[in-house]
């Protein structure tokens, strides 16, 4: 009977929606769960798999080392969209199929980028602590109405928050190498440099991958480039942001504020943010509400399924893991 | 040369550049803050001599528009008049005026910033993080969900448009409704009671009293789902507190976003406490780009008046034809 470990925390697979779970059970899967944090090392994660043919992914480390001691291991289904914590070559040398959920939080996500631009423009953190403190308060906050958007990466989510900032009648600005022209052309997105969005935009909203060449996009220089009252939000990837030179320009009035979903290290280490008025913090949560939490599930756990059964699954990273892919040893095919 | 006063204190100062038409006319300026937060006496002690003001939320009764016999212009920064007595104000000649469109885009974003601010739980989240945590309590999606937005003025169209970019699905009740805009952004016209009951967020963009008073009482929160929001950028009294708090703490309502308060500042602490609840300060329409509008429309106002011109956002056309003479 083959096995999956659900890696990510069980009060998002497990209790709020059982169906993705009976689903496994119903195949005849054997469902297991992690506990605590000990998973999330290398030693951990490869004693955590052992006799493990697949597992519901969140953001442990799927190191070569890990994908070739791991030997029972099929399937790696990464539950959200990002990948940078799978070693993608090592899992197609070994066989090991991974996906993502692609397609199955990204409203959530453009949602939430749009949450953290109201809420710093609207002052909703320090105008609530402010009652809690003083009874009442006197704030002014900043129109979100008309002004400038700045998107840095228009692939799904990205153009899902063009989407959205353009019932706002927001003029917005997008920085992207591989353009959907008639997608900008409906929103009225003009297409400019990224020296050119962070010269000009009122809120800068980041929707790209995490990679070498994308780390630290947000850097001094940059930071430097935007207006002493515009904002920055990111709810794509910690690494894409110097929260050194983030936290200097916050604090040195360089920029107005940041939305934070996400960070350089998770849980942060850096903990000197938690002190900034202007800043507003959420808990790498901008993917997960009930409904994403739910879509999520089921999609990781049809692609498993999918696999298993000998059929391609959606959202595979690795196409060349497909032909030399790790057999099961009770398949049940066709 | 006809002196103003000015107590609305996101003016700031006589200098404000948005005051220029007022100095261009030739006005005396005078700036006190402390106005708005005045009694009755106090305040028709400050307004003596005073063709105009540029009012924040300080009460003009009877008496005080009675007592200020060089007064002809009260123009209100903002749009709400529940502290001017409007009628009385018509008795005497006396013009009154709103800055009637000039922050209803604030309030519409504001409306939006609650309901996200509930449905992503920011500001518990923030808290949480700031305190050490990191656990990751999923939320609820606003996109595709079901909107309600309760009156189709101005500012309830605005919210209607913006959560076009959301496609979600909008209920409106309103009882004068532009059938046109319903159409062009696909709002459906219902019922209040329907409205309450298939909602996942219901906004308030009525007018405050008359009627309109406890609009949102017990038996109305009742018909709203358990897993609703409710959020209120309109008028405090639109909604019964002891009725929403004990549907919050009951857990028959999911949260609510409150801009405005029965009392303001509330002499209670009720709502501070409970986690599902966000709390502004009467700042929906107030970002430094409205404030700006609202203070040049107020300026442009009173040199209209003083002109013989109607102003904009005229409240009380009555008063016109026997205004105090400049």
């Amino acid at each position: 009977m083959p096995s999956v470990l659900i890696a990510i925390p069980s009060n998002y697979f497990i209790t709020r929606d059982p169906t993705p779970r009976e689903k496994l059970e119903a195949a005849g899967w054997t469902v297991r769960e992690v506990t605590g944090r000990a998973h999330t090392t290398e030693d951990g994660l490869i004693a955590a798999l052992d006799g493990v043919d697949a597992t519901v992914a969140g953001g442990e480390p799927y190191t070569r080392r890990v994908l070739s001691a791991a030997t029972s291991l099929k399937h790696v289904a990464r539950w959200g969209v990002g990948f940078d914590r799978v070693d993608l070559e090592a899992a197609a040398d070994e066989g090991v199929l991974v996906t993502t959920t692609q397609g199955a939080n990204d409203w959530g996500v453009a949602d939430h980028a749009v949450a953290l631009m109201l809420g710093l423009g609207h002052l909703l953190v320090s105008n609530h602590l402010a009652i809690m403190k003083d009874g009442w308060g006197s704030a002014i906050g900043d129109d979100l109405w008309r002004q400038k958007v700045g998107i840095v990466g228009l692939g799904r989510i990205g153009r899902g928050v063009a989407q959205r900032v353009h019932g706002f009648e927001a003029e917005i600005l997008a920085y992207e190498p591989y353009p959907d022209r008639a997608f900008c052309e409906r929103y009225g997105v003009r297409l400019v440099s990224a020296e050119e969005l962070f010269s000009q935009s009122d809120y800068i909203t980041l929707h790209l991958p995490l990679s070498p060449e994308t780390r630290h996009f947000v850097n001094r220089e940059r930071l430097a480039l935007m207006k002493p009252t515009a904002f920055v939000v990111n709810t794509a990837r910690g690494g894409l942001v110097d929260e050194e030179a983030l936290y200097a320009a916050l604090t040195s009035g360089q920029i107005a504020g940041a939305g934070l979903d996400v960070r350089e290290h998770e849980p942060p280490t850096d903990r000197r943010f938690d002190a900034l008025p202007n800043v507003i913090l959420s808990p790498h949560t901008a993917g997960i509400t009930h409904q994403t939490v739910s879509a999520m599930s089921h999609m990781a756990v049809d692609s498993i399924l999918s696999g298993w059964r000998g059929e391609s699954p959606h959202g595979l990273l690795n196409p060349r893991a497909w032909e030399r892919r790790r057999p099961y040893e009770f398949s049940k095919r066709g | 040369m006809p002196k103003v006063l000015v107590t609305q204190p996101s003016v700031t100062g006589v200098d404000d550049p948005r005051l220029e038409a007022l100095r261009a006319a030739g006005w005396e300026i005078r700036h006190e803050p402390a106005g708005a937060r005045m009694n009755p006496e106090e305040l028709l002690e400050l307004v003596q001599g005073h063709a105009a003001v540029i009012a924040s939320s300080e009460p003009y009764t009877r008496a005080v528009l009675e007592g200020a016999d060089t007064l002809k212009h009260v123009a209100r920064w903002g749009v709400g008049f529940d502290q001017v007595d409007v009628p009385a104000a018509t008795e005497l000649g006396i013009l009154v005026t709103t800055t009637v469109g000039a922050n209803d885009w604030g309030v519409a974003d504001h409306a939006f910033a609650l309901i996200f601010s509930l449905a992503r739980r920011t500001v518990e989240n923030d808290k949480l993080i700031r305190s050490g945590g990191w656990s990751r309590p999923p939320g609820r999606d606003v996109w595709r969900k079901t909107l309600g937005i309760v009156g189709l003025g101005r500012i309830g169209r605005g919210v209607a448009q913006r959560a076009s970019g959301f496609e979600m699905k909008v209920l409106a009740y309103e009882p004068y409704p532009d059938t046109a805009f319903c159409e062009k952004w696909g709002v459906e016209l219902v019922s209040l009671e329907d409205l309450l009951q298939r909602s996942d967020y219901v906004t308030l963009h009525a007018p405050g009293g008359g009627e309109n008073h406890h609009l949102m009482n017990a038996d109305r929160l009742a018909l709203m789902k358990s897993t609703a929001f409710l959020v209120n950028t309109a008028r405090g009294s639109l909604i019964d507190e002891a009725a929403l708090e004990a549907a919050l703490v009951g857990g028959r309502l999911a949260g609510a976003g409150l801009d405005v308060r029965e009392q303001e500042p509330p002499k209670d602490t009720r709502f501070v406490d409970l986690p599902n609840v966000v709390l502004t300060a009467h700042m929906a329409g107030v970002t430094v780009e409205t404030s700006a509008a609202m203070t040049a429309m107020a300026a442009e106002s009173i040199v209209e008046g003083s002109r013989g011109e109607k102003p904009g956002g005229l409240l009380n056309p009555e008063a016109w034809d026997h205004r105090r003479a400049y």
